[in-house]
């Protein structure tokens, strides 16, 4: 006997084949999105985690305006702390030969001799330096590699109106800088210390220090003594972002002459926080999603063995007749859901492994992440194929359950026509008699059972939420670049100057050929304040009825700047917990000078950046600059203007940089590329789900109503009545299942899509109508595609066989 | 004239009124006698031919001869019991007349169509309307009412008209509203020749339709399906196991390994209430 029940799981299996394969891969999709997600995540966080312990990455960062070398001797003095000081500059480079373009780059000292001990670099290409005295630069690869430099080019440094070249002396990494601006605009250099001491005349100062506090030390305590040792070089204070400085302290340090040292911990460092963010989703998405297939594959594995038992009850009395135990039988049912959960796991498992090395590569290899870490977590792999196995045992532990409890005389009697009375459900809704037949059939169907019934509809509310979901990121960033770049953004570029400049630039450069427009802005950092909420962030002056940049709220009303009440966007509005009306205390972050009181005028959408907007007159009022501008927007005849307007744009004296709004565009699409990567990914396994639940559903139910599909056929319905009936039944269902998945979608996509919210990047969550309408029409393709392989086997049901089964 | 033992009237007769009423026009009888028992000059067509019909299944590479070159007539009004061991062919003359199977060789003719090789939507259309059919587990529509079931054949044969009458006849008035889990054994049987009526068939043809019936109410079943064939002149063919259901039958046919072997007739058939068994 050993062995014929083993074999017997396996006919049956084969028999059902398509069935079993689609919740087998139903399985395989949830533990390889599980393991594929949540290894992948783990390598990622492992991957910055050894990345940020081989390179010695501090946790804070202290900016003072300078102190002595030997400060930095002092702080590693105190227990506990590893201390590195170093210059930090941003400078102006040409990277053209020939060429007026000029980039800001945010040059950066490293010893001459060899790596510093924190915030370590990775050469990927050339040598360190060759010397501390050499003229040499390292240049991150983000920026060389923009701009096609090799090592061994030379450029050229704008450094405080002397203009020096260095060599390139190699191409670096570093995971401090993982996240800069655009690197047509923007680059990070680094140079020896007695370069750098000599170009920017710091002669044994350094104007950052950073940081390591051991996990032992008390960090109170610890910077305590920090303060302590740097109230010797003038520094009075140390300030901590989220609890500023209150102005009157401020003042008593000026007249002190005391000096603040601003602190920024590892999770406000900008590279870090973007990292951390992408890493909360992408833990959040390992592991909602895999929830949701699982519990889906439990209810299919259910319904599938439940079905297997109805049309096995003879054999069940045939097995206890001869002789097998009550626990052999139901050992017996089972084994085929373990072997679902076993094949599926194990499919899985192979498949997430892939998943989480691409994931992970992919991930890493797009942000530059210097060491990438991709390793097995057998761990993962071990809770995924356990729950999953476990899961599938207990989709299929009732059903078996039921076997296990019948009399071998029930077993060989056929069933009891179904349920009898009405149920509440059928009470409540009952179908109006005026329905045409085959349709009161399809909802009669639907409600006499509801589990089945239950089944499509979860399965089709999941499936659209999985797809909305995932559309919420590609249609967001679709309005995110549609507000920023068509609407907020009416220039083409922006032209920032060294400092404070003259408005008067903007009205020449109305003037040349190829400029239509020009209007000056002043953007000055500035602290926010309101009832002891606090931020720093930017000051913006536009000019009264500005047409360049478009200002407009949630409503999409029109918004103009107005003297007293500050335009805020909606992180500071958050940040600072203010309504329209409520009072705002802007404060200079630098200085005492320029204190004011405003209330809110209105808050404005915004993608990119923060900031509050005032009238221009009113923020040069406030810093006692009559007539100043910190750069102008122009808009163009060409997106990147000619090549004279170009140059005569970098010629003005007061260039710093043009930004043109088409590369910030394409730098906004690299940046978000592995959203879309990512997003395509969830779209086709949001679609898989829906196809391998919807081809279950309606193949289960249509078996499990063979004869009664049979009957129908004999009493005279054609194919195309009982192919209406299965339709209208497939149609309500998924029409539930669109009508519970669409909030539920819509409440997963919130809760994704918030977790990419930050101080410098709002994501408008949105799902365009088209999406809505697309993901309802690709899942009735699908609906329609799954009834195909049903109503082909009812068309060869053979019904002189089928009507004389037992009514299942 | 032939007339019923039982009540003494004219088969055929159309009492309408008190009693069973007629449903259709398709009684081809005259003078109340049933066609084959009606002197020749007189006898109507068949409204069944069997010519030479034969079914052959392949199970691998055994060939299952299940009907072997069977003629055979049925006459409008006949109540037919057909009987054989288990595997003698019965259902499979049923399936085959039924025009739920095609005979491998040899003509079907009913009611004057010839379905030998009707395509499937020929044959939906001659099942709707010249078929119904009785089978031992009544293979009733769960989810709709015994009316319901009933009205789900009304509606595909277009005879929604008769519903409430012959719901009336079977004596299921009362639990139209019930599903078949409500109903009895003997109830659901009740549906089950309802549903076989109500679409104005000449032909209805019963696959054990006692075989899941206690005593009484299998008899009960017989006694139904016998008076609406005298009254309405609706053929009925039987197919059972139970020899001593051929005692209300016209006639009696005895099928062996796929053949008729023997075939009797029985001018007097008896009421189901005295049959035992």
């Amino acid at each position: 006997m050993v062995g014929l029940l083993p074999r017997k799981v396996l006919r049956d299996i084969l028999a059902s084949r398509w069935q079993f394969a689609a919740v087998v891969a139903l399985v395989m999709l949830s533990v390889a999105m599980f393991i594929g997600a949540y290894g992948g995540y783990l390598s990622l966080r492992n991957s910055f985690d050894h990345s940020y312990v081989e390179l010695g990455m501090a946790d804070y960062w202290l900016q003072v305006d300078g102190v002595p070398q030997r400060a930095v001797a002092k702080l590693n003095a105190i227990l506990g702390v590893t201390a590195e000081g170093r210059i930090v500059r941003d400078v102006l480079a040409s990277v053209h030969e020939g060429s007026p373009e000029e980039v800001t780059v945010h040059v950066v000292s490293l010893p001459g001799n060899g790596q510093p001990v924190l915030n370590q670099i990775v050469l990927e290409e050339g040598g360190y330096f060759s010397g501390p005295y050499a003229r040499e630069v390292l240049l991150h690869k983000k920026f060389a590699s923009y701009h096609g430099f090799r090592s061994g080019d030379r450029i050229t440094l704008d450094m405080d109106k002397s203009k020096a070249q260095f060599r390139v002396a190699g191409i670096v990494n570093s995971p401090e800088y993982l996240f800069t601006g655009p690197a047509r605009n923007y680059g990070v250099v680094f140079m020896s210390k007695d370069s750098a001491e000599k170009l920017l005349d710091m002669k044994g100062y350094v104007n950052e220090l950073a940081l390591q506090i051991d996990d032992e030390a008390e960090k109170g305590a610890t910077f305590e003594r920090i303060g302590i040792a740097l109230r010797e070089y003038n520094i009075g204070r140390l300030e901590f972002k989220g609890s500023p400085t209150p102005l009157a302290d401020r003042k008593t340090d000026v007249s002190r002459g005391y000096l603040t040292a601003r602190v920024i911990g590892l999770k406000d460092q900008a590279s870090d926080r973007i990292l951390r963010m992408d890493l909360e989703a992408f833990s959040g998405i390992a592991i909602v999603f895999p929830v949701m297939f699982m519990s889906m594959a439990a209810l299919t594995i259910y319904v599938l063995i439940g079905r297997l038992v109805q049309s096995q009850r003879p054999q069940i009395g045939v097995m206890k007749a001869v002789g097998y135990s009550r626990r052999q039988v139901l050992a017996h049912y089972l084994t085929y859901s373990l072997v679902i959960g076993v094949a599926g796991a194990l499919a899985g498992a192979m498949a997430g492994l892939y998943l989480a090395g691409v994931f992970a590569q992919q991930y890493a290899e797009a942000l530059n992440i210097p060491f990438v870490q991709v390793q097995v977590h057998w761990h993962v792999v071990l809770i995924g194929v356990l729950v999953t196995v476990a899961v599938c045992t207990v989709g299929g532990l009732l059903p078996a359950l039921a076997t296990a409890n019948l009399r071998p005389a029930q077993s060989l009697r056929p069933p009891l026509p179904g349920q009898g009375a009405r149920r509440l459900l059928e009470r409540l809704l009952p179908t109006p008699g005026w329905l045409p037949m085959p349709a009161k059939l399809a909802l009669r169907n639907l409600v006499r059972n509801p589990y089945r019934s239950l089944f499509l509809v979860m399965g089709t509310a999941f499936a659209v939420s999985l797809v909305l979901s995932s559309a919420v990121f590609l249609d967001s960033i679709g309005l995110l670049k549609d507000i920023q770049f068509n609407r907020i953004e009416a220039y083409d570029a922006k032209v920032y100057f060294k400092g404070i400049g003259s408005t008067g630039r903007y009205f020449e450069s109305e003037f040349w050929t190829g400029v239509n427009e020009s209007e000056p802005l002043l953007e000055t950092p500035y602290r926010f304040r309101h009832e002891g909420h606090s931020e720093d962030s930017t000051l913006i002056g536009l000019p009264p009825d500005q047409d360049l940049t478009q200002l407009f709220n949630a409503r999409n009303q029109a918004l103009q700047v107005e003297k007293g009440r500050l335009l805020l966007t909606p992180f500071l509005r958050k940040q600072l917990k203010v309504e329209v009306g409520d009072p705002v205390d802007l404060e200079p972050i630098n200085g005492v000078v320029g204190v004011k009181r405003v209330v809110v005028g209105g808050f404005v959408e915004q993608p990119f950046d923060n900031g509050g907007y005032l009238p221009l007159e009113e923020v040069q009022q406030l810093l006692k600059a009559p007539g100043a501008a910190t750069g102008f927007m122009v808009g163009l005849d060409e997106a990147e203007g000619s090549p004279e307007v170009v140059r005569r744009l970098y010629e003005l004296p007061e260039t710093r940089t043009v930004e043109f709004k088409a590369e910030s565009r394409r730098f906004t699409d690299e940046v978000l590329k592995f959203y879309y990567y990512f997003t395509g990914f969830m779209l086709v396994f949001g679609l898989a789900l829906g196809i391998m639940i919807v081809f279950s559903g309606i193949t289960v139910s249509v078996d499990e109503r063979l004869l009664e599909m049979g009957t129908l056929r004999t009493i005279g319905a054609g194919m195309k009545q009982v192919a209406g009936m299965i339709t209208i039944e497939s149609l309500v269902l998924s029409g539930l299942g669109i009508a519970a998945g669409v909030p539920l979608g819509n409440r997963l996509a919130d809760y994704f899509a918030n977790m990419y919210q930050a101080e410098d990047f709002n994501l408008p969550i949105t799902i365009f109508p088209q999406t809505y309408v697309l993901t309802v029409l690709g899942l009735l393709l699908v609906l329609v595609l799954s009834e195909l392989p049903s109503l082909r086997r009812i068309s060869r049901l053979k019904l002189a066989s089928v009507i004389r089964q037992w009514m299942a | 004239m032939y007339r019923d033992s039982r009540t003494g009237k004219g088969l055929g007769s159309r009492v309408v009124g008190g009693g069973l009423v007629v449903y259709n026009e398709t009684v081809k009888k005259r003078d109340g006698v049933p066609a084959h028992l009606a002197p020749p000059s007189s006898v109507p067509p068949p409204l069944v031919i069997l010519q030479q019909v034969s079914r052959v299944y392949h199970l691998g590479p055994v060939r299952v001869s299940a009907l072997d070159s069977v003629d055979l007539e049925l006459q409008p009004g006949e109540f037919v019991v057909v009987l054989g061991p288990s595997g003698s062919g019965k259902t499979t003359l049923l399936n085959v007349i039924g025009g739920l199977d095609s005979p491998t060789a040899g003509r079907v003719v009913v009611d004057g169509m010839d379905i030998t090789r009707s395509n499937e939507a020929r044959l939906t259309q001659f099942r709707r309307r010249k078929i119904g059919f009785v089978f031992q587990f009544f293979n009733l529509l769960p989810n709709l009412t015994a009316r319901e079931n009933v009205e789900l054949a009304a509606a595909l044969a277009g005879t929604q008209r008769l519903i409430d009458r012959v719901m009336d006849d079977v004596g299921l008035t009362r639990q139209s509203r019930q599903f078949p889990g409500q109903l009895s054994g003997g109830e659901q049987q009740r549906v089950a020749v309802a549903r076989a009526l109500v679409t104005d068939a000449p032909l209805v043809l019963c696959d054990e339709p006692t075989g899941n019936l206690d005593f009484a109410t299998g008899r009960r079943i017989l006694k139904l399906m016998t008076d609406i064939s005298r009254q309405t002149g609706k053929t009925f063919v039987v197919v059972t196991h139970n020899a001593a259901i051929g005692r209300v039958a016209h006639r009696v046919l005895h099928l062996r390994d796929g053949r008729i072997v023997q075939e009797k007739d029985n001018f007097e058939p008896i009421d189901p209430e005295r049959l035992e068994w």
